[in-house]
């Protein structure tokens, strides 16, 4: 994939706030700090660590930051309450990696076993979604099962102790509260993960330049791992000591570190937008979710990574 | 370099640079033409399948939905067509979509295919509503993750159209950069060569022609410098013959002053005696009328034959400069013995030296023999005695004849007042005449050196102011005569 747009390096140092969660899925912007990235492009970055993505893009929304990693459920639901988002790139997409982790003693075979159970679920994220795809695969309705609230960590300690009888997690708890012995796994077959790039609107319209080096970063890191593909373990492996190879090599094949603007996230998007807005979840007037996404940054430095079929109708300015 | 290489090696240069040129720009056109043939081409392939696959998954979509609510066994099988077609075309797709993004999603699609068909399975094989409804939760997702990936796949596929025909402006605009450049090059080239040959041709001719058109004014065509060429060869034909034709043209100047100079002292040397010769004419006349005696005749006489011995040596002087200039001077020589002759000369010439007062002694070498004309050696020698007596009045005079190993020299000295050194160098030129000279063409010298020269031997002259003057004639000495023959020799 070739970078569009040869400049000359930047002079002044500029500065941009960014906020994700501890996970694989933020590979690309690991690499970029690995390798310093930033620093070639005069960009210092200073990074915060979030639980969830739901709560970094929260603290974008909130002023704290330029830009938030987050997956697709957060951003639906921000942006359905009428929050003026916009996604600059994917991050990452997966198969399979999040869904439910079920105790042993539960007695629970299949999703249709989960009626009538206690089963931990982390709201307002990709952990409620799963969870809710998961039940309705098989023909339940979330009021058919009893959620209980809580973090990802809670919610394994919960299901170690046998608290919960099962709880909706992503990589790596999930991983990690699976296996032999230990929790078992019950992943929707058809959820798909999309972490993205976002950010409040006006801000990233005042951040352009910034945005601009954050998002040429990114793309010199999706480079190098097209040429150097060990660099995804050897970046990983440090930051995960708690997974096991296999657990890592699963993670690592079922996904795909890419930027990009496509149809598929945008079809996502709504997908969720439909599902949640069916669930109950209250949708501001007005959200047209291809407004979400703005590719003009990306595609100014990477004309081939934005696939939309139809432009947005509120670009950047 | 010859002119005609020059001429010729710009055209030839011009030629060869429009050919490479042209050759260029056509491989280059070529070459960029041909990858767009088989790009567009490619793309055209790929949007025809994306559309096909498009169809076939809103076919399936319809038929799996109405198969649901129908049960109609037909549609089931054409569901299952509509899989095998989608199948293949995939399959077609990811064997020549080898490059991103469209071989990931292509991965994408492939990946999703077979779940998605397990789950257009279980909706085909549902016959209750909670069964129908967890397997259409499980379609709908997977089918609209394939056609978002498809709408991917068909924009990227758009996208390389887009950058297609951006190629082709590119490539045009190149081709017309190209273009402009060539012919830029092209009128540089022409320029340059117009310069090298307007240099190197062209200047030097109007040169050569200006310096030409000064000819008639007496000018020289000046050679080209460091040319080895035609025009060279040219210049340097044309500056020598020019040289010559100045040459000759000072010369023939020259000759014609000369000629006027000659006309007018021939003239007023003629008119001098004729004038007198018709004067005592006159006398004459009147005497014989007045009945004059006979010494008066004679001594009438004897004046007018003076004059016309004057009128014909004259005339004699003339024609032999005419005949020396024309180089007509005929010798007719003869093995002479030279003390006698100079004997004679001189006996003859007393009357001319007792006139000037003039004391003559000989020193002769006997029995000297020359190969020579007798009388043009005579007429030198007289010539030489006349003008001693004429520019040495009362001074001695000697006359010695001497022979060398390889010369024999006659020497005529006298001890006159010298001549003035601004006369000596044109002495023997024809016409110099001293200052104050005696009447006369002043052409002794000059016949005396021409006829000299003419035996193969050379006169020569030293002077000093109040020391007198010597002429020297050299001659090459011939065999001595034996002394029989001395004996037989006139005596002096």
């Amino acid at each position: 994939m070739g970078l569009s747009g040869c400049e000359q390096p930047p002079v002044e140092v500029l500065r941009f706030r960014v906020g994700y969660p501890d996970l694989p899925s933020t590979l690309l912007l690991y690499v970029a700090q690995d390798q310093r990235l930033f620093a070639a492009e005069r960009l210092q970055v200073e990074a915060k660590v979030f639980t969830t993505g739901r709560e970094a893009l929260a603290a974008a929304i909130g002023g704290e930051l330029d830009a938030a990693v987050v997956y697709s459920t957060p951003m639906v639901l921000a942006a359905m309450q009428g929050e003026d988002l916009v996604a600059l790139t994917t991050l990452h997409r997966s198969d399979g990696l999040t869904g439910l982790a079920v105790h042993p003693r539960a007695g629970i075979r299949t999703g249709a076993d989960l009626r009538g159970h206690r089963i931990g679920v982390t709201p307002g994220t990709s952990s409620q979604l799963a969870l809710d795809v998961v039940l309705a695969e098989n023909g339940l309705e979330p009021s058919d099962v009893r959620p209980i609230a809580g973090q990802p960590r809670e919610l394994m300690a919960a299901l170690e102790n046998g608290d919960l009888d099962a709880a909706s997690l992503w990589v790596p708890n999930l991983l990690l509260a699976t296996g032999d012995g230990k929790a078992q796994l019950l992943a929707a077959k058809v959820y798909a993960e999309m972490s993205m790039l976002a950010g409040m609107r006006p801000r990233i319209e005042r951040k352009r330049m910034e945005t601009r080096r954050f998002l040429r970063a990114l793309l010199q890191a999706q480079a190098l791992l097209s040429r150097r593909p060990q660099l995804v373990e050897s970046t990983l492996r440090p930051r995960f000591p708690q997974l096991d190879e296999t657990q890592l090599a699963t993670i690592i094949a079922q996904s795909r570190f890419e930027l990009g603007l496509s149809n598929l996230l945008l079809s996502t998007l709504r997908q969720e937008g439909a599902w949640l807005e069916q669930r109950g979840e209250p949708r501001a007037e007005g959200i047209r979710f291809r407004d979400l996404l703005a590719p003009s940054a990306l595609e100014e430095l990477s004309p081939e990574s934005v696939t939309l079929l139809s432009p947005p109708e509120r670009p950047l300015r | 370099m010859s002119l005609a290489r020059k001429l010729i090696w710009p055209q030839l240069s011009i030629l060869a640079l429009i050919a490479a040129m042209a050759a260029t720009q056509w491989v280059v056109t070529r070459h960029e033409r041909f990858q767009l043939e088989n790009t567009t081409q490619r793309l055209q392939q790929t949007g025809l399948r994306i559309q096909r696959l498009g169809q076939l998954f809103a076919d399936t979509e319809r038929d799996l939905l109405s198969e649901v609510v129908s049960r109609q066994q037909v549609l089931t099988r054409r569901i299952n067509n509509s899989n095998a077609e989608i199948d293949q075309l995939l399959a077609e797709l990811a064997a020549t979509e080898t490059t991103r993004p469209s071989s990931t999603l292509l991965e994408d699609l492939r990946r999703l295919r077979p779940p998605l068909v397990e789950a257009q399975g279980e909706l085909l094989r549902a016959r209750y509503p909670a069964e129908s409804r967890s397997a259409f939760v499980r379609w709908w997702f997977l089918d609209q993750r394939a056609n978002a990936v498809l709408a991917d796949l068909s924009a990227d596929n758009l996208k390389r159209g887009d950058r297609i025909i951006a190629q082709v402006s590119t490539t045009r605009r190149r081709s017309d950069v190209l273009l402009l450049t060539l012919t830029m090059v092209c009128a540089l080239t022409v320029a340059g060569t117009t310069f090298y040959v307007f240099r190197g041709v062209v200047a030097p001719l109007v040169r050569l022609t200006k310096a030409s058109e000064k000819v008639s004014e007496g000018g020289t065509v000046p050679m080209l410098p460091g040319r080895s060429d035609e025009l060279g060869a040219l210049s340097r034909v044309l500056s020598e013959t020019t040289e010559r034709l100045v040459n000759t043209n000072a010369e023939l100047q020259q000759a014609l002053e000369v000629r006027e100079r000659f006309l007018s002292i021939a003239a007023h040397e003629l008119r001098t005696p004729l004038t007198s010769l018709s004067l005592q004419l006159a006398l004459l006349h009147r005497r014989i009328e007045q009945g004059a005696d006979r010494e008066t005749l004679r001594s009438n006489a004897d004046a007018l034959e003076r004059q016309a011995q004057r009128l014909a040596q004259l005339v004699g002087e003339l024609l032999d400069v005419t005949r020396l200039q024309r180089g007509r001077l005929d010798l007719h020589t003869e093995l002479v013995r030279l003390d006698t002759l100079v004997q004679e000369v001189c006996a003859r010439c007393a009357p001319l030296l007792d006139a000037g007062q003039n004391r003559l002694t000989l020193d002769l070498e006997p029995e000297v023999l020359g190969q020579v004309d007798p009388s043009r050696l005579d007429q030198v020698l007289v010539n030489l005695l006349g003008n001693a007596a004429r520019h040495a009045r009362g001074a001695a005079i000697e006359v010695s004849l001497f022979t060398t190993e390889d010369e024999t020299l006659l020497r005529v000295r006298d001890a006159g007042p010298g001549i003035p050194e601004a006369v000596r160098n044109r002495l023997f030129e024809p016409f110099a005449r001293a200052p104050g000279a005696a009447p006369g063409l002043g052409l002794g010298l000059y016949i005396s050196r021409e006829i000299v020269e003419a035996h193969g031997g050379h006169i020569e002259m030293s002077s000093a102011r109040g020391e007198g003057t010597a002429f020297t004639v050299h001659l090459p000495r011939a065999a001595r005569v034996p002394s029989t023959t001395s004996s037989e020799a006139p005596a002096a």
